[in-house]
């Protein structure tokens, strides 16, 4: 196919697309990106906030495991008399936590 | 741009990206939605209202990247929805006639090429820069895309119509 006969059938085509259906109204594009450059503008103003919430709990989560491992002869010692159920429980309780704070920071 | 140039490129522009949108898509349904995806990122895009011509071009960048973005999701949610159908998009919108069922079958970036070349006039290095392709593979593309349609009209008996 030659390129003038193309162009003709891309004409008609074009044709064809034009004349159907109305559009949709420009004032309602121009205030949805409006919209979205506020909401843009305020996750930029969020931001370094939302890295110093991460940044505090990574702190807390390192020094609660330091403390441990630094204590651990004192907390086995702890635990051990009570055997099973304490460790089960003191494993729901880190759970609960971690949940809380996901909750927490996930918001 | 302010909103007054923004309307204005708007009715200017709309009615053909619209129906760019509409053919190459091949969804009459979501052309609608399309269009303003289109807009939207052009405007979050913040563009200077100097260079006509490279707006444009722009536009049609931002149009062709939110349909593929479109197939791309519509295609993941196919798998995850384990409907393995293997189609690249919907059906063409009823009633529109012969010749826009022969373009549909067409590959996407076929009906794209046929479009920017020669509804929308633009050179080569145009079409290059919005559809992300080599400068010098456009002009192959063009014409594999001109052999493809002449094929699909000579097999539904339009070759001899004039258009």
């Amino acid at each position: 196919m030659k390129e003038p006969e193309a162009a003709a059938w891309m004409g008609r085509l074009a044709e064809l697309s034009r004349s159907e259906g109305a559009l949709p109204d420009p004032a309602l594009i121009w205030w949805r990106a409006q919209l979205l450059e506020r909401q843009d503008a305020q996750a930029r103003v969020a931001r370094p906030m939302e890295i110093a919430q991460w940044l505090s709990l990574v702190v807390a989560v390192v020094t609660v495991v330091v403390l441990c491992a630094m204590n651990w002869s004192g907390i086995q010692g702890m635990l051990e008399p009570a055997g099973l159920a304490l460790w089960a429980v003191a494993g729901g309780v880190v759970m609960v936590m971690g949940l809380a704070l996901r909750f927490v920071f996930g918001e | 741009m302010d909103q007054g140039e923004f309307t204005a490129f708007y009715h200017e522009t709309a009615p053909a990206l619209h129906g760019y949108i509409r053919r190459v898509s091949g969804d009459g349904e979501a052309a609608d939605d399309l269009l303003q995806e289109a807009y939207l990122r052009f405007l979050r895009a913040k563009p200077a209202a100097e260079d006509h011509a490279a707006m444009k071009a722009y536009l049609y960048k931002t149009a062709t990247a939110a349909i593929y973005d479109r197939w791309r999701k519509l295609r993941r949610e196919r798998l995850w929805s384990l409907e393995f159908r293997f189609r690249e998009e919907a059906p063409p919108a009823a009633g529109t006639g012969d010749v826009t069922r022969c373009f549909q079958k067409l590959k996407p970036r076929e009906r794209a090429l046929l479009w920017l070349a020669y509804v929308e006039g633009y050179a080569h290095d145009e079409i290059a820069g919005t559809l992300d392709l080599k400068e010098k593979s456009v002009r192959v593309l063009l014409f594999r895309a001109r052999h493809n349609l002449e094929r699909i009209l000579r097999q539904n008996g339009l070759s001899e119509v004039q258009p």
